[in-house]
């Protein structure tokens, strides 16, 4: 049996590494992006498991929304990259600092 | 079903403002006008639905009460008054080339269901709801922010916003998650946090949520991304921004926090006390250093909204109340003060510095008269609402013996009215330099009659501080009544 | 000797973390997206073992590769310069894996305290009813709403993705050009025969 513990876990791993990525990696927007991505699959499986231990199906009900909403976001997130890189000409976080502070 | 009739109305007049967009794409006047019109009869559908008694539908997952009703009527009345500053400027800042590409009918679609979003987050009935309806209104506000698409300081700060916000929208999912298996329920009316029942599972949910609403807030420590998002913006999506989302985020506090710590709220009351006394303190002080006037708002929004999360800390029908009316007189306040602002040109752009408001009272006596009333309402002097809004929070902050913490707020707000005034010194007492390069966009052409009307509106915005400052009761006790269980 | 479900949990879970540290730690945005592509996969896999059946599959199918797909455009059509993103600010790193391992030590604490143990699952699929029926009877009677809703969400990005990047950028536009008109040009409006009487040459 897989024991709940273990999934707990392993889902508050891959959000540590999500937000250590975040943390790391300020200056590259695409791995931002992809370090966001991470974390609402730990937030997933966590409720993935909790729908299995509490037998009950809202949890992944809720699964089934966040990922159309992360689909979304995704999306706007790439056409506003898309923008910055047409108005600056290089996705270099360094050069976005038009705005201090 | 029907209890959301608003919710579903609202919906019909996206699509609707959408095809009508389609049709009548060089006319963007008639998109405006449909979208009036329609959040007219959806506030007078809103406001029939007064006497109805609190309800759930959908299986519980949508609420109806009195705070939601209040919370959802000033949404739209504000939203109201900001799609019609935002078709002036942006219909004059179609003039420009630069800017010629922002005047487009998708703009009011994508208000409504930025509206719409928040309606859904403010009667949310369980956390599916609370979550579709804030990242509805998030993801619209994201790309509203990067509106002004030749102008890379729009780009920027639409970047870090969205960034910043996905990242407290998965930190608030994650307490979500963990709610969820402490309490094995998404509603939010069976999730009650009992000192000595609950465990740390979900004190630990509870807390990552709490991250992800400050962050959505504007409050300390996650206000990093406010004063770039209100410079970077184009000044009507701010407008917006700055006074619809602030009310629509008090409802996301007021639904997931306050509704579910309710009794046993002393364990998690030192959090709110740094949260909002640091709100307080940082605002304030920080924006006596700013010479650009957004980011001097931006900052004082921060300390608003410290205010907002210290009524919520005196977690009592007479601290809700208060923070209710202070969150809906701060909304006010701030789309009055944005869309003064859109429409002064320095030089033929926008307005960013605080120094090129000089002289400001005497070549238009008028603006510069509603600009100090703004300002003292900023600044909490009587006889305007901001005043009052203040008083309340404090009567009700002492009344809960937090002697300590009133004393602060009021110190730190009283050095915060410094930088209100300088603006105000700036307006009048200057008397150094003619500055002829400030104009104000409504009178360049000559008054015609849509600029008469939108200076009366602007008027009328600014002039509703100074009654509600001499008469807030009806307000006060509306506030109130809502939060009698 | 492990049963096969853990042993299969714990393969999923190594594989999926050391994927997941690998987006972190490289420079290369393309590997990142296929790594976190694989990190996806093998999670796929332990929701399958959570009898999470449609959950897992929708993952793979939508999320993978459709979402992660349009990274991968995206990723390869901005031409990053690799160059300039290598440099890593090495300096927070001690403090940042630190501030990492206490909440995560904390977490570790608050999960070993007080969790609920496994009963039954009878209620997320079984045999006769599969998960995907079941998922389907709540979704369209108790969360119908919400489903409403996460369609308008999907319809803003649609409309902002289209507003933000669509239109002529970095030209002037003409403002004669009118699409519709030139295609309905017939050969009448543009050529014309005339008759000529030869001339002697």
């Amino acid at each position: 049996m897989v024991e709940l513990i273990d999934v707990l876990i392993f889902s508050a791993l891959l959000l540590m590494i999500g937000i250590g990525g975040i943390f790391l990696n300020r200056k590259n927007l695409i791995i931002i992006l992809l370090c966001i991505e991470l974390i609402l699959l730990a937030v997933n499986t966590n409720f993935i498991a909790f729908a299995y231990f509490l037998n009950d199906l809202n949890g992944q009900i809720f699964v089934f929304f966040i990922l159309t909403v992360a689909a979304a976001e995704a999306a706007i997130g790439l056409a506003i990259l898309l923008l910055l890189f047409r108005n600056k000409g290089s996705l270099a976080v360094d050069d976005i600092s038009e705005l201090k502070g | 079903m029907l209890i959301a009739l608003p919710e579903i109305l609202t919906l019909a007049l996206a699509l609707l403002v959408l095809i009508v967009d389609l049709c009548f794409e060089k006319r963007v006047w008639v998109s405006m006008s449909v979208s009036l019109l329609g959040l007219g009869a959806i506030l007078i559908v809103l406001l029939n639905m007064a006497d109805t008694p609190d309800q759930s539908a959908f299986y519980g997952h949508y609420q109806f009460d009195q705070v939601a009703l209040l919370l959802k009527a000033s949404t739209i009345l504000l939203t109201m008054i900001a799609i019609v500053y935002a078709y002036s400027y942006l219909s004059h800042s179609a003039a420009f080339s630069e800017t010629e590409d922002m005047f487009r009918g998708e703009y009011f679609t994508l208000i409504i269901l930025a509206l719409l979003g928040m309606m859904v987050l403010i009667s949310s009935g369980s956390m599916i709801t609370a979550y579709l309806g804030l990242e509805m209104s998030s993801l619209t506000l994201y790309g509203l922010v990067a509106w002004n698409k030749r102008h890379f300081i729009s780009s920027e700060a639409s970047v870090k916003y969205f960034v910043l916000g996905s990242i407290a929208s998965g930190l608030l999912l994650y307490g979500m998650s963990l709610v969820y298996g402490a309490t094995g329920t998404l509603l939010l009316n069976d999730i009650t946090f009992d000192i000595q029942q609950s465990g740390n599972l979900l004190l630990f949910g509870l807390v990552f949520m709490l991250v992800g609403i400050s962050f959505k807030l504007g409050v300390i420590p996650f206000h990093m991304w406010l004063p770039d998002v209100y410079h970077g913006a184009p000044i009507v999506v701010t407008t917006f921004l700055s006074s619809v989302a602030k009310v629509a985020m008090f409802g996301l506090l007021f639904r997931l926090w306050a509704e579910s710590i309710e009794e046993s709220h002393q364990q998690t009351d030192m959090m709110l006390k740094i949260i909002a006394l640091g709100s307080i303190v940082l605002g304030n002080v920080v924006a006596i250093a700013q010479k650009n006037i957004r980011r001097l708002l931006a900052y004082s929004s921060i300390a608003h909204m410290g205010f907002v999360v210290l009524g919520v800390l005196v977690a009592s029908e007479e601290g809700y109340s208060s923070a209710l009316f202070y969150v809906i007189i701060y909304a006010l306040m701030s789309l009055g003060v944005f869309a003064l602002l859109s429409f002064f040109l320095f030089k033929n752009r926008e307005i960013n510095e605080l120094e090129e408001l000089k002289g400001l009272g005497y070549r238009y006596p008028w603006q510069g008269f509603l600009l100090l009333v703004l300002m003292f309402s900023l600044a909490s002097i009587p006889p305007t609402a901001g005043f009052y809004a203040k008083l309340l929070v404090l009567q009700s902050v002492i009344g809960a013996d937090l002697i300590i913490e009133a004393v602060i707020a009021l110190i730190f707000s009283v050095i915060g009215s410094f930088y209100y005034l300088r603006v105000v010194r700036y307006m009048y007492f200057d008397k150094t330099s003619n500055n002829e390069d400030l104009t104000f966009v409504l009178s360049q052409k000559g008054w015609n009659s849509t600029d008469r009307i939108i200076m009366l509106i602007l008027s009328g915005n600014i002039l509703l501080l100074i009654l509600l400052g001499i008469y807030p009761t009806p307000l006060i006790e509306w506030s109130v009544a809502a939060m009698l269980y | 000797m492990l049963a096969f479900p853990e042993l299969f949990f714990y393969l999923f879970a190594t594989i999926a973390v050391l994927s997941a540290v690998g987006v972190v730690v490289s420079s290369n945005p393309v590997k990142a997206t296929l790594l976190l592509v694989l990190t996806f996969a093998a999670c796929a896999g332990i929701w399958l073992l959570l009898r999470a059946e449609f959950l897992a599959i929708m993952l793979i199918l939508v999320y993978v590769g459709a979402v992660m797909v349009l990274f991968l455009f995206v990723v390869m059509m901005l031409d990053i310069n690799l160059t300039s993103l290598k440099q890593r600010v090495s300096s927070y790193l001690p403090l940042g894996v630190m501030v990492m391992l206490v909440i995560f030590a904390e977490l570790t604490w608050v999960f070993l305290s007080d969790t609920p143990t496994s009963v039954s699952s009878d209620k997320i699929s079984s045999e006769n009813v599969g998960n995907t029926l079941l998922l389907g009877e709540l979704m369209f009677t108790e969360h119908l709403y919400s489903f409403e809703l996460a369609a308008l969400i999907l319809l803003v990005a649609m409309i902002l993705a289209l507003v933000l990047t669509l239109g002529n950028f970095n030209q002037t536009p003409s403002k004669n050009l009118d699409v519709a008109k030139q295609v309905r040009v017939s050969s009448k409006d543009r050529l014309k025969i005339i008759k000529m009487e030869s001339e002697d040459g």
